[in-house]
């Protein structure tokens, strides 16, 4: 039986791995937050649909304490090429169990140049700790954020000087092994004005239960272009929490795509906060369930200055017994005039025992502004089915392409083809070992 | 192969009170090509549907048999793999599925095999430059924006990628301009043969001036009321289809 989740043992760990004050005071902070902060309830409208209350914490211990497994079980097999290659090695970090099997570079950073390293190397840096669970995303931000913030001490640390363009997308690769064990996987990106940079978090994991509670903190400088995606493909008796947070300069531009196809229950919010002029995101999402699975994303569209857009379309496809849910939000400001936001949420469903959730809320405080959103839920087309049958195409396949057309208008949006690839490889991976 | 349609009664979802095929008899093998005709409403579409096993079309008497095997209540996919295809009337719209990776799945599920993409890029390739048609149109979505004539050549292009035995083809002469019409028509004649037989199923005597048949059926009311010879559709052009209704009754 592990030793239950408490202040002592935050203090422990963070003595264990040798850390600077600032840090554990920081991470008491965060977990008297946590404690503060009761489990999130399923009559409340931000969890509605969601119910975690059963949900032991205490049953998963903090992998970051203990041993490093030298093992690559579980993640995909293109991996195995950051080991060999030199180039691609550069963009990829890679853990498994919140340690570094492979990092993409071992200095500790002074952020005057490009970084990217993983966290716990560039929290010597006194640049990452003015950052870190601060302004973006403090640990009072959420439950699981909170409990985030006690523990995390993995994750990837990115850093893009001023008018630096990263040509290749950059990867953070977080495997959880599961028997019992807890990872806060956490995603620090700074990319300074003018700046251009492609990232992706990608979640693995074996079979057996685990925790996976992650956050992402992202800055984009103004003019800068940054493309975010999330690939979570976790072990069917994971449970998976994350909160990614960006904050937004004038005329930046900021593109995310959370995909949700792994865990038992995963919970995935995506916050972009639109605080100087011009700046504009497009947020997509994309979620196949399947069995049990509860997968429930939500997103914020926080317009906090004039002339600001954001575009949002979240897509999911359920069947067996399972739910999907999708709460989002957007948010003007009173000083948000000429703010032009969008929000839609398309749902398929597969399965008469499928649910699929939308729930879409609107605070608008400006009076000049421009705001639509819109949600479907459908069915397979007969007439589309009996046509793919006329042609030998049985039930199974049919669903497999009609799904997999249901999410092309996303997929195309991913402009980067190694990137795309992966996605639909995970994506077609998951139609042919469920049948959804 | 032979399809053979025994005493075919057929009701359909949305009219539950009475059937629209009703008592139609007819075979049709490989190798030989024969043309429906009827006027508006007289049950051609339904017969193809039900052929095909269409969900809605029920077969409330009588019985399809493929090579003397009872396919009255086998699935449409099942159909498709033992040989029969429709070329339908209206085909339709799949946005996301390009025409390459749906024909694809359908070779490898006709064909029992597993052939890779490029392979069948390949096959496809030949099939297309056979049929005439751009190469660009692989990587178009199935049928979206298509041409009322390029819906119908793409019915002839899978048909010519996965080889039925017998194909049904209702109303594949359907809007479409005297070109597009020569266009489909050389594409079937291309792909008729003695592996092949073909049910052409039509409104206008127009398309058998391309096509030739060897047997005419003239269908009124639900069931086929005179059979014969190419010079059927001659006499159908002359006396039009009222002749032939007042002989059913």
């Amino acid at each position: 039986m592990a030793e239950p989740l408490n202040e002592r043992k935050v203090v422990a760990l963070s003595e264990a791995q040798g850390e600077q004050p600032w840090l554990r005071e920081r991470r008491i902070r965060a977990w008297r937050a946590f404690e503060r902060m009761p489990m999130p309830d399923p009559r409340s409208g931000y969890w509605q649909h969601t119910d975690v209350r059963d949900l032991d914490l205490n049953a998963f211990s903090p992998a970051n304490g203990g041993p490093a497994v030298q093992t690559l079980e579980a993640l995909p097999r293109d991996l195995a090429g950051a080991f060999a290659d030199p180039e691609q090695s550069q963009a990829v970090l890679i853990e498994w169990n919140d340690r570094p099997l492979h990092r993409p570079s071992q200095e500790v950073p002074d952020c005057r140049g490009f970084v990217f390293t993983d966290l716990h190397t560039a929290l010597g840096c006194e640049f990452v700790r003015d950052r870190f669970m601060t302004d973006c995303l403090p640990p009072e931000a959420g439950k699981f954020v909170a409990l985030h913030g006690a523990f995390s001490a993995a994750g990837a640390f990115v850093y893009v000087p001023a008018g630096f363009s990263v040509k290749v997308p950059l990867r953070a690769v977080h495997g959880l092994a599961g028997g019992g064990v807890a990872i806060f996987p956490h995603t620090l990106i700074v990319a300074e004005a003018g700046s251009e940079l492609t990232f992706v978090d990608e979640y693995y994991g074996g079979n057996g239960s685990g925790l996976c509670a992650a956050a992402v903190e992202i800055f984009v400088g103004d003019g800068a272009r940054l493309r975010y995606a999330s690939v979570q493909g976790l072990g069917s008796q994971a449970y998976h929490f994350c909160t990614m947070r960006v904050l937004l300069g004038r005329e930046s531009e900021f593109e995310s795509l959370v995909v949700s196809l792994g865990s038992k229950l995963s919970r995935s919010e995506a916050e972009a906060v639109l605080g100087g002029e011009g700046g504009k995101s497009e947020m997509f999402g994309l979620t196949l369930a399947s069995g049990e699975q509860r997968l429930d994303n939500r997103t914020l569209q926080h317009h906090a200055a004039r002339h600001t857009r954001s575009d949002l379309l979240y897509k999911a496809a359920v069947g067996g017994s399972s739910r999907s849910v999708y709460g989002g939000n957007i948010r003007i400001d009173a000083s948000a005039q000429n703010a032009d936001a969008y929000q839609a949420s398309r749902n398929l469903i597969l399965d008469e025992g499928a649910r699929a959730h939308s729930i879409p809320t609107l605070e608008i405080l400006a009076n000049d502004v421009r705001c639509t959103h819109g949600a479907t839920a459908g069915r397979l087309d007969d007439e589309q089915v009996f046509y793919l049958a006329s042609r030998g195409i049985d039930r199974e396949q049919a669903e497999r392409l009609l799904v997999r057309a249901f999410l092309d208008d996303i997929m195309v949006r991913v402009s980067d083809e190694s990137l795309r690839a992966r996605i639909e490889g995970a994506v077609e991976a998951k139609l042919t070992s469920t049948s959804m | 192969m032979t399809l053979k349609i025994e005493n075919l009664h057929v009701r359909v979802a949305g009219a539950p009170d009475r059937d629209i095929v009703r008592g139609l008899n007819l075979a049709v093998a490989q190798g030989e090509v024969h043309a429906i005709m009827g006027p508006n409403a007289s049950g051609k579409s339904t017969l193809a549907h039900a052929i095909m096993g269409k969900p809605g079309y029920e077969v409330t008497r009588g019985r399809l048999l493929l090579d003397g095997e009872d396919i009255t209540h086998v699935p449409t996919d099942e159909r498709a793999r033992r040989g029969l295809f429709l070329a339908m009337q209206y085909p339709v719209e799949i946005p996301g599925v390009n025409v390459a990776n749906f024909l694809r799945t359908a070779y490898n599920q006709v064909k029992g095999r597993n052939v890779t993409a490029l392979e069948f890029r390949m096959l496809l390739r030949k099939r297309m430059q056979l049929l005439e048609i751009e190469p660009s149109f692989a990587d178009r979505y199935l049928n979206q924006g298509f041409s009322g004539g390029e819906k119908k050549r793409n019915e002839v292009l899978q048909m010519a990628v996965l080889e039925p035995r017998i194909a049904v083809l209702d109303e594949t002469d359907s809007g479409l301009d005297i070109d597009a019409l020569k266009a489909v028509a050389n594409g079937i004649n291309s792909l008729a043969g003695p592996e092949m037989g073909i049910l052409l199923i039509t409104h206008y005597q127009r398309i058998l001036d391309y096509i030739e048949p060897q047997f005419v059926h003239v269908m009124a009311d639900g069931r086929i009321v005179k059979s014969g010879g190419k010079e059927l559709a001659s006499e159908l052009e002359r006396t039009g289809y009222e002749a032939f209704r007042e002989n059913a009754q």
